[in-house]
């Protein structure tokens, strides 16, 4: 008994296709809603009650004008989805993006900081919106409901056969569950890559930024302490499989443009910038990652001043182990060599100055700082150390 | 027979009635109050206090916990963090902010921000006006709170935070913006000035 149920699971492990649950899907065309009796009309009754709460959350970005700059990429990118998809940004640090069934889209802060150029932001938004159109939600749904009712089966018939519940065979089923619910989502991204780098190229932008994006991920996976899921079991393709395979996709396209926009996007996150940096460091992420993350904002040498500060800030708020506010000094040095009038450079310049006693330095930097800021609010506070 | 039966039940009923269980909150009358033989201040009016050992604050309420309080920490050391029960807001407790006894005036209400912002009770929190501030003699800075909730709740306050002995003292109040806040501004103000450091 227990050698056929052993049977069993190997064949299912073989499997490539859905068992049962997600029997073709169509597109959702545009202005497409499901029926009330449907499980979609259920799945889209859910998440329209997330998204009410989400357009008063205190985690959504208050910046109409950046929702809409998002909104018009993906209405240039699907104009035929325009009014069916919505745009949010959440202030949360990490790179995210996810839609929802409902025609919800929601894209993290984190993402955006890491956006090197408009074509990155619209390959995402592309690839999100093609998980709208082919209803990769409800796919996966059924698709989670059918294995499970069939694993409920098979552990039945496991118990029936003697296999205990605790059992490495038990836990073995349970794994090949996860894996194939993983997969299948990872087919589902593969397929929203596609439809996403379609949309990319017939809207002019250069879809050599699609695999970018990733590749950038994956240095900072790299440099981070975040250890890889096991590629069968990550729920997207593992980065690299990904970029192989976008760049695969890109070779069958010809006369592609080049449009990035790089400014654009860069004035609209600008407001926000120093606020998400300091979101970023305050992350705690391993020095490394974050330095690259940093690189990546100012990879453009224009605010070179503003990446060696930063990377100041970084050392200084660790802490003065392995030398931190020796490298934190430095880099602040060299933000005053590329710029000499910033002053917040010369403020913490000064302050750290202070902390290792080096007083004289200390007072004419924070002298520098009160000059050139002007009034600034925290002037009396800087006199004390002054004085 | 009968009158032992009765006299020990009415004895087991008083014994129970005399137990005082473990009391997580407890009134606060109004005058000189002492906090937990960290703090003592003054106020004019009455607060529920919330006290519970293994948390690193007390707190005082009128309304509750979300609507209004002020949080009076206990004194930290070096390497320790304002919220060092990890069971009550996050486990990622190896990335928490650290306070180090050197930080100067900035860096103590940087910590104090940071450490509110990876407690994630609000999506946003931002500190303003910073000031030089004594918590009895204890060296320090005061500065406004503005923070919003995951609800979208939006709230105002005060903080005061001083070194002393290179210990952390910080007391901080917090309303909502919205009727709670003016209410109870003006008291909170004489409560956290009247603070001294036992």
């Amino acid at each position: 008994m227990k050698k056929i149920f052993l049977f069993i699971i190997i064949f299912l492990g073989s499997c490539t296709t859905p068992i049962g649950g997600a029997k073709k899907i169509e597109d959702i065309k545009p202005q497409e809603t499901p029926s009330i009796e449907t499980i979609e009309a259920g799945l889209w009754m859910q998440m329209n009650n997330y998204e009410e709460k989400l357009k008063t959350s205190g985690s959504r970005l208050k910046d109409k004008d950046l929702e809409k700059y998002l909104k018009n990429i993906l209405c240039n990118l699907s104009p035929d989805y325009c009014k069916d998809i919505r745009v949010y940004v959440q202030d949360i640090p990490y790179f995210n993006a996810f839609m929802a069934p409902n025609g919800m889209m929601v894209v993290w802060t984190g993402l955006l900081l890491r956006a090197q150029n408009e074509a990155q932001v619209a390959a995402v938004i592309g690839h999100e919106a093609g998980h709208y159109i082919k209803r990769h939600s409800l796919k996966s749904w059924l698709d989670a409901k059918s294995r499970t009712d069939l694993m409920v089966l098979l552990s039945i018939g496991l118990a029936i056969g003697g296999v205990p519940a605790g059992g490495d065979i038990f836990n073995l089923t349970q794994l090949l569950q996860i894996g194939f619910m993983a997969k299948h989502s990872r087919d589902n991204e593969r397929e929203a890559d596609k439809i996403g780098l379609d949309f990319l190229i017939n809207s002019g932008y250069d879809p050599y930024e699609a695999p970018k994006i990733w590749e950038n991920i994956v240095k900072e996976m790299e440099l981070g302490e975040v250890n890889k899921p096991l590629s069968f079991l990550a729920s997207h393709p593992a980065p690299e499989e990904r970029i192989k395979n976008l760049k695969k996709q890109i070779e069958e396209y010809e006369n592609i443009k080049n449009k990035k926009n790089t400014n654009e996007l860069k004035d609209k996150i600008h407001p926000h910038l120093k606020k998400w940096i300091k979101n970023e460091i305050r992350l705690n992420n391993k020095i490394e990652q974050t330095e690259f993350v940093l690189e990546t904002i100012f990879e453009d040498n224009k605010n070179k001043y503003l990446l060696k500060f930063y990377k100041g800030e970084v050392y200084r708020l660790r802490g003065n182990i392995e030398n931190n506010y020796d490298k934190a000094i430095d880099y602040y040095n060299e933000s005053i060599k590329a710029k000499k009038d910033f002053p917040n450079v010369y403020r913490e310049l000064g302050l750290l100055q202070l902390k290792i006693e080096k007083n004289n330095e200390a007072k004419k930097n924070l002298k520098k700082y009160l000059e050139l800021a002007k009034n600034p609010k925290d002037e009396l506070i800087i006199k004390s150390y002054l004085n | 027979m009968l009158i032992i039966k009765k006299l020990f039940i009415i004895s087991f009923f008083l014994i129970l009635i005399s137990c005082e269980p473990d009391k997580t909150y407890i009134l606060v009358e109004p005058g000189k109050v002492e906090i937990e033989k960290i703090y003592s201040v003054s106020t004019n009016k009455k607060w529920s206090q919330f006290q519970e050992s293994g948390y690193n604050f007390i707190f005082w309420t009128v309304d509750g916990y979300t609507l209004q309080r002020i949080v009076f920490f206990k004194p930290i050391e070096d390497g320790r963090s304002l919220f060092d029960h990890d069971s009550f807001f996050t486990k990622e407790n190896e990335k928490r902010p650290i306070f180090d006894s050197k930080m100067n005036k900035f860096e103590i209400k940087e910590f104090f921000e940071n450490c509110i912002i990876w407690s994630k009770e609000f999506t946003t929190f931002e500190t303003t006006d910073i000031k030089n501030y004594k918590i009895a003699d204890a060296e320090g800075v005061s500065f406004d709170i503005k923070a919003q909730n995951e609800l979208g709740l939006n709230y105002k306050g005060f903080a005061i935070v001083g070194i002393k002995n290179k210990k952390l003292y910080s007391v901080y109040f917090i309303a909502t913006e919205m009727e709670f806040y003016d209410r109870y501004k003006k008291e909170a103000k004489k409560i956290i000035s009247s603070i001294k450091i036992l």
